[in-house]
């Protein structure tokens, strides 16, 4: 195959596929090796880029620049590192409308005055028209490494605790009925949020935390998967305790989509030690964008890669990396 | 209290049937149980219900997965209307990467070529109107989506739409039943029938089942409804009981739907046609009757320059979906035949056995 | 091969009704249906479309059974 397919961009397998076979295989060093969300790159500096493409650029609960806003702000927040300075690459379509571009401006310099972040430099590019659709962003962002924390760690053990900061898929509803792949009647907003404030808290608390990853595309499967290969170690999840949205089970239900595939833009998987749960947890609950959080599962074994997921009925099965894009089934 | 309608998926009741079921079984029970349906088979899984009944009872996944049996030939038919007719090709998301000859939907509409996704075939007179291109809808499914695709071209008639019309890949359960029962293929001991197909067509269509001596239920997909299925199946193979029950009464009837029933006999006629990997089964297919040939994409297009070659041969998916065979009995399974680079649709499908045997047959690893 | 799931009718419109579960609504066919649905009753629909109108009461006749089944069993093992 030679061409880039879609699913490349999607989360998941495939992507992942792709940054080994291209990416890795030309620039590998042992800092882009971890492929967490940014790079401790000196002293106690983290570094993060994503580039944001999601079209319609408004969707309910948000838009573009507040999606770019809290992407870098929270993985920055997987690496401990509070936001300090940002980059910010704009292409434009020839033609998108200046009101909406004001708009998607405004809600970024919002995000850059709550967490007194400075932009310090960017370009702009506009492209001809239908060459691209309405806008792209980049965003990159500098941290600094809070209170001497490492994420994400390599070692865990049986008993670790996954804790997961909200109900989950309730960005890729939002989306996809922006973008008209699916319509329905009904109040549904993206979980977009900045989530640096509750990590601090918890770094502020003292807990231990060894991992922390924010759900984007791909879904908790994704952020599970990836953790159980990056750390080889097998998890036990529990569905009932998974915070679901009835609106995004019901959208599911009616689909065919699988709800641990769909992509969040405001919640986190932590993992903390089995000691540090309860006072994780008053600690998450006590923030509104977290307040929602569950103890999710746990680390069950070392030396082998897997993520079982219990069912509410009782039984068992595998919660896998996801393959590529949500499509609308039949069957 | 929930509705009845809605206790189908109540965990406590659920829980309390899984529970017996799994007491149950140890009874002196060696069990091949096969789904008919694909739904059934992911369903199966995703409930956690596919290896808890072992070793007394073993789930197999049968032939009814309309994705997975569609043949080379048709696909090859959908990529020529794409690439050599320029048409914007219709589709349910099932079907976006099933592969044939290293292409699929998804590549070409990497490549340029348009295909747009539909949730319910009535949308694509949507898609139709918003464009002045030939639209071609791919109706593929069973008896119970034939249903929408016939609405499609009533709605199509009714509005004068022109530059719209249907390839029929439709496929007949009946008929694959009939066959595989003739072969002396169906390898089980019990079989649960397609509860949505009989919700249309009614569960006496499958009464044939009765002549192979094997207990047959219609069952819904709840988790209820699966597990109410399974106790059925074992309270008949107790009683030495075969013909067919039916634990899914509150959607489906003996005689089904009478007006789908109708629709469908007049826009389609039974044809003969490929299954993947069983070979031609006789009256295996639908296809519009005649008088529908406008909104027939095979008769509004001609076909001169449209070439196949024939891959199958490479894939025992046949054998898979049969029972005859578990997929890591497959030699391409897990060598050639991957997830990532599937060579049939059982691995490509969504619920196809071979994929759902590649990923959680690591729960027991 | 078949992902239908029940949705409850809210209003109807000819050949259409507005169909609901859990505070989703959406737009589903109801013109093969062999009699026209009620407010109020469930639609069985798949990929757009009603193939039944789910019958209330053979839902409760076995939800009863089970549990007659059930408690059954936990009296016997109990």
């Amino acid at each position: 195959m030679d061409r880039v397919l879609i699913t490349v961009g999607s989360g998941g397998k495939k992507s992942l596929s792709f940054i080994n076979e291209e990416i890795l295989s030309r620039f590998c060093n042992d800092k882009l090796a971890v492929l967490a969300d940014g790079a401790h790159i000196d002293n106690d500096i983290i570094v993060t880029t994503d580039t944001f493409t999601v079209f319609p650029p408004f969707f309910d609960g948000g838009n573009i620049g507040k999606l770019a806003m809290c992407g870098m702000i929270n993985d920055l927040a997987s690496m401990g590192a509070e936001p300090k300075y940002m980059t910010m690459s704009l292409v434009i379509e020839e033609g998108f409308s200046l009101e909406k571009l004001r708009l998607i401006l405004d809600e970024m310099k919002f995000y850059c005055e709550k967490f007194n972040i400075v932009l310090v430099t960017g370009d702009t590019k506009v492209v001809e028209k239908n060459k691209l659709e309405g806008l792209i962003v980049n965003i990159t962002g500098i941290g600094k490494r809070y209170k001497n924390i490492v994420l994400p760690q390599r070692f865990y053990k049986p008993g670790d605790s996954l804790v997961l900061t909200g109900p989950v898929g309730e960005h890729s509803i939002a989306v996809l009925k922006a973008k008209g792949v699916i319509n329905f009647d009904g109040n549904l907003n993206s979980d977009v949020a900045p989530l640096w404030e509750p990590v601090k808290a918890l770094i502020d608390g003292g807990i231990k935390i060894k991992f922390i990853r924010d759900v984007t595309r791909g879904g908790v499967s994704a952020v599970l998967n990836e953790l159980a290969i990056f750390a080889n170690i097998k998890l036990e999840v529990y569905e009932e305790r998974i915070p679901v949205n009835n609106i995004v089970a019901s959208v599911c239900d009616i689909y065919g989509f699988d709800i641990y595939s769909l992509a969040c833009e405001g919640r986190l998987v932590i993992v903390v030690p089995e000691e540090d749960v309860k006072k994780t947890l008053e600690i998450l609950k006590s923030n509104t964008l977290t307040e929602q959080s569950e103890v999710i599962g746990k680390v069950i074994e070392t030396g082998k890669s897997m993520v079982v997921l219990n069912t509410i009925y009782g039984g068992k099965t595998i919660l896998d990396m996801p393959l590529g894009e949500i499509l609308p089934r039949i069957c | 209290m929930d509705d009845a309608i809605n206790l189908f998926k109540n965990k406590e009741l659920t829980q309390k049937l899984f529970s017996y079921l799994k007491e149950r079984v140890k009874k002196n029970y060696n069990l091949r149980i096969m789904e008919f349906c694909g739904t059934h088979t992911h369903n199966i899984f995703q409930y956690g219900f596919r290896y808890a009944f072992l070793p007394h009872v073993r789930f197999i996944a049968g032939p009814g997965c309309p994705v997975c049996v569609t043949s080379d030939i048709e696909l090859a038919l959908a990529f020529y209307l794409l690439e050599k007719k320029g048409v914007v090709i219709i589709t349910y998301g099932d079907l976006l990467k099933v592969p044939y000859n290293d292409k699929s939907l998804a590549t070409l509409r990497s490549e340029g070529y348009q295909v747009e996704i539909v949730y319910s075939a009535i949308e694509a007179i949507n898609v139709a109107k918003n464009t002045d291109k030939e639209c071609v809808f791919l109706g593929v499914g069973f008896e119970t989506t034939m249903p929408g695709t016939a609405a499609l071209i009533e709605l199509s008639k009714k509005e004068n739409i022109k530059n719209l019309s249907i390839v029929s890949f439709h496929k007949n359960t009946k008929a694959i039943i009939k066959a595989l029962g003739n072969l002396g293929e169906l390898k089980t001991d019990g079989i649960l029938l397609p509860g949505h197909v009989s919700a249309v067509v009614g569960w006496e269509y499958f009464s044939e089942i009765s002549s192979y001596s094997i207990p047959s239920v219609v069952v819904g997909f709840e988790p209820l409804d699966i597990l109410l299925g399974l106790n059925e199946l074992l309270d008949m193979i107790e009683k030495g009981e075969k013909g067919i029950k039916c634990v899914y009464s509150r959607a489906v009837t003996e005689k089904g739907n009478k007006k789908m029933l109708e629709v469908i006999n007049k826009l389609f006629k039974k044809v003969d046609c490929h299954w993947r990997g069983l070979g031609m089964v006789k009256d295996g297919g639908f296809d519009l009757n005649e008088e529908y040939d406008f909104y027939n994409a095979k008769k509004r297009f001609s076909f001169n320059d449209f070439l196949f070659e024939d891959t199958e041969k490479h894939c025992i998916c046949g054998d898979v979906l049969i029972g005859k065979i578990e997929p890591y009995e497959c030699p391409s399974y897990e060598v050639f035949c991957t997830p990532e680079t599937p060579i049939g649709p059982c691995m490509v499908s969504h619920e196809g056995t071979c994929l759902a045997y590649y990923k959680w047959s690591r729960i027991n690893g | 091969m078949c992902l239908a799931i029940p949705m409850k009718v809210v209003n109807i419109c000819d050949d259409f009704c507005t169909v609901e579960l859990k505070g989703v609504k959406k737009s589903c066919f109801i013109g093969f249906l062999d009699e026209k649905p009620k407010e109020g009753e469930y639609l069985l629909v798949h990929a757009g479309m009603a193939i039944k109108i789910i019958n209330e009461q053979e839902a409760k006749d076995i939800i009863d059974e089970l549990a007659l089944l059930i408690d059954g069993e936990l009296k016997n093992s109990g």
